[in-house]
């Protein structure tokens, strides 16, 4: 006779985020396994736009805002991400100067970039690091709304609909955006001083 | 690397949090909870159904406003002679709509234009050749403003030319003259789309679905049409799926373009800018796009506020070339 196996599966692995928010709605103890999942994320894209003091106190608030708003969370979004970037962005647009003392900062300190050609950069020759100023610069002179999407998708690692969904815009404005952010990134890279004048 | 990895790399790896930091958050998330514990016990989360009936009410409002928004004539410059090489669509006579009254039915045109164009399906060794003429603003002015509009009498017209390999391992590009290529082979990155993928996008039902599909590059169908390549049956269903989006308009003016009439479609964004995409008038051969603003705007960058105002063009491209060809340097 076979041996009948019962197994347990680990809630702890399947669950999603929406799960464990929608538990956390009965057991608020439950809340502290989303935190554990993204904190670093989101401390990680806030530092990036607002350096290490300000992410540790925009990070904290998120996950408090969060908590406070768990009940008005979309059940049918299994990944949480979205959401609570969308947070912690509502908290960094409190600190635009801040962000743009950061950009004018990392513009005057960059290295000398004049070797690093868009070509170069492709090709894989010189280092990323060199083009941060020119970066920099062009980040801040971005519209906020096309910066917000551009950043979700580069630093925050969503793709467009989930940055549409962080920022509570339709998917096709996100795109646009997104579109027009990239469009300006290359064009402080140089990418578009390819061609020959005619 | 493209510009979204180059963002990345350069403001170096994540930042992690110090222990320290991590505790306090935590240690704060905690006291909340044991707060709310007390008080919210037997909560539920808002359903799901209610979200999305809200979401999709926004939706239908935004696109009743695009679709209400007035789009702006802009004469267009002279940039030189379009290249047909014969390569192109041939004349129509017989098209579906002779005299369009519509953005669909130009589309419709266009897509009935594509489908005839000559076609052979290209081996993976072979390029996707690409030119197109792009009105930019002179270095000075670009220095100084490099989000802003064009002006006339302070552009100049820059020549772009890209070779792609089918199979996505070289891109190439003319620079000022010299040939760069670009071999992933020899540790170059950049991306493309893949081909392969592109080649089943037969239908409009396919492209839209496609194009809604998560991805981790972006792609606007209006311009993807001016970078690749494509096989007829594509082409044409990716007009037909630009004409089954929300907000597309027939310029009701007709342009002038390389000194040919024109006909502009114009997709409203954001509320104030117009992409349009031009059509020849005689071959319904798609031969350009441009970016125009069709309202004043105020822009808030934390630079600076800057304004926008109606009939600023933005950007504006001409396609003169779009071929296979067989090695690098071939133009045909």
């Amino acid at each position: 006779m076979d041996l009948a196996v019962v197994t347990h599966p680990d809630t702890r692995r399947t669950e999603t985020d929406a799960d464990i928010i929608s538990a956390a709605c009965r057991s608020p103890e439950r809340f502290a396994a989303v935190f554990d999942r993204h904190y670093r994320h989101i401390y990680a894209y806030a530092a990036r736009r607002l350096g290490p003091d300000l992410a540790e106190d925009v990070a904290s608030e998120t996950f408090l805002v969060a908590f406070d708003r768990r009940e008005k969370y979309n059940a049918a979004q299994p990944d949480a991400r979205p959401w609570l970037f969308g947070i912690a962005l509502n908290l960094i647009m409190r600190h635009g100067r801040a962000e743009s003392r950061r950009y004018r900062m990392l513009a005057r300190t960059a290295p000398d970039e004049q070797v690093a050609a868009f070509d170069n950069l492709v090709a894989g020759r010189v280092d990323a690091t060199l083009v941060r100023g020119r970066l920099a610069t062009a980040l801040a002179r971005l519209p906020r709304a096309e910066r917000d999407v551009l950043l979700l998708v580069a630093w925050a690692g969503l793709n467009q609909q989930e940055a549409a969904a962080a920022l509570d815009i339709p998917a096709g404005t996100a795109r646009s955006r997104l579109h027009r952010a990239r469009q300006e990134m290359r064009k402080a890279l140089g990418a578009d001083n390819v061609g020959s004048e005619a | 690397m493209d510009e979204l990895t180059v963002l990345r790399e350069a403001f170096g790896s994540e930042d992690t949090p110090s222990a320290d930091s991590h505790d306090k958050a935590r240690a704060a998330l905690l006291q909340r909870i044991d707060t709310a514990g007390v008080n919210s016990a037997g909560a539920r989360p808002v359903r799901a159904g209610r979200h999305r009936r809200r979401w999709a009410l926004r939706v239908g409002l935004t696109a009743a406003v695009a679709a209400a928004a007035v789009l702006g004539a802009v004469a267009v410059e002279n940039l030189g002679t379009v290249d047909d090489n014969g390569k192109g669509h041939p004349i129509v006579n017989a098209l579906p709509f002779p005299q369009p009254a519509s953005a669909a039915e130009v589309l419709e045109n266009a897509a009935w234009a594509a489908d005839r164009k000559p076609w052979k399906n290209p081996r993976p060794d072979q390029f996707m050749y690409n030119e197109s003429h792009r009105l930019r603003g002179t270095p000075e002015r670009e220095a100084r403003e490099p989000n802003g509009p064009l002006v006339a009498g302070k552009t100049r017209v820059v020549v772009e030319q890209e070779w792609k390999r089918i199979d996505g391992r070289i891109l190439a590009r003319m620079d000022k003259g010299n040939l760069v290529v670009m071999n992933k082979d020899e540790g170059a990155y950049f991306a493309q789309i893949p081909y392969t993928d592109l080649v089943k996008l037969t239908t409009p039902e396919k492209v839209l679905a496609w194009d809604a599909a998560p991805k981790q590059y972006g792609v606007v169908l209006d311009q993807l049409l001016g970078q690749y390549v494509l096989p007829p049956a594509v082409e044409a269903a990716m007009f037909r799926a630009i004409a089954r989006g929300n907000g597309v308009r027939l310029n009701p003016v007709a342009v002038n373009i390389d000194g040919r009439p024109a006909i502009g479609l114009g997709r409203t964004i954001e509320g104030y800018l117009s992409q349009e995409l031009l059509f020849d008038k005689a071959t319904y051969r798609l031969i350009g796009e441009r970016m125009v603003a069709i309202a004043d705007h105020t822009n808030v960058g934390n630079d600076g506020t800057s304004q926008t105002h109606k009939g600023d063009v933005f950007r504006q491209v001409t396609y003169t070339a779009s071929t296979i060809v067989n090695k690098v340097g071939d133009t045909e």
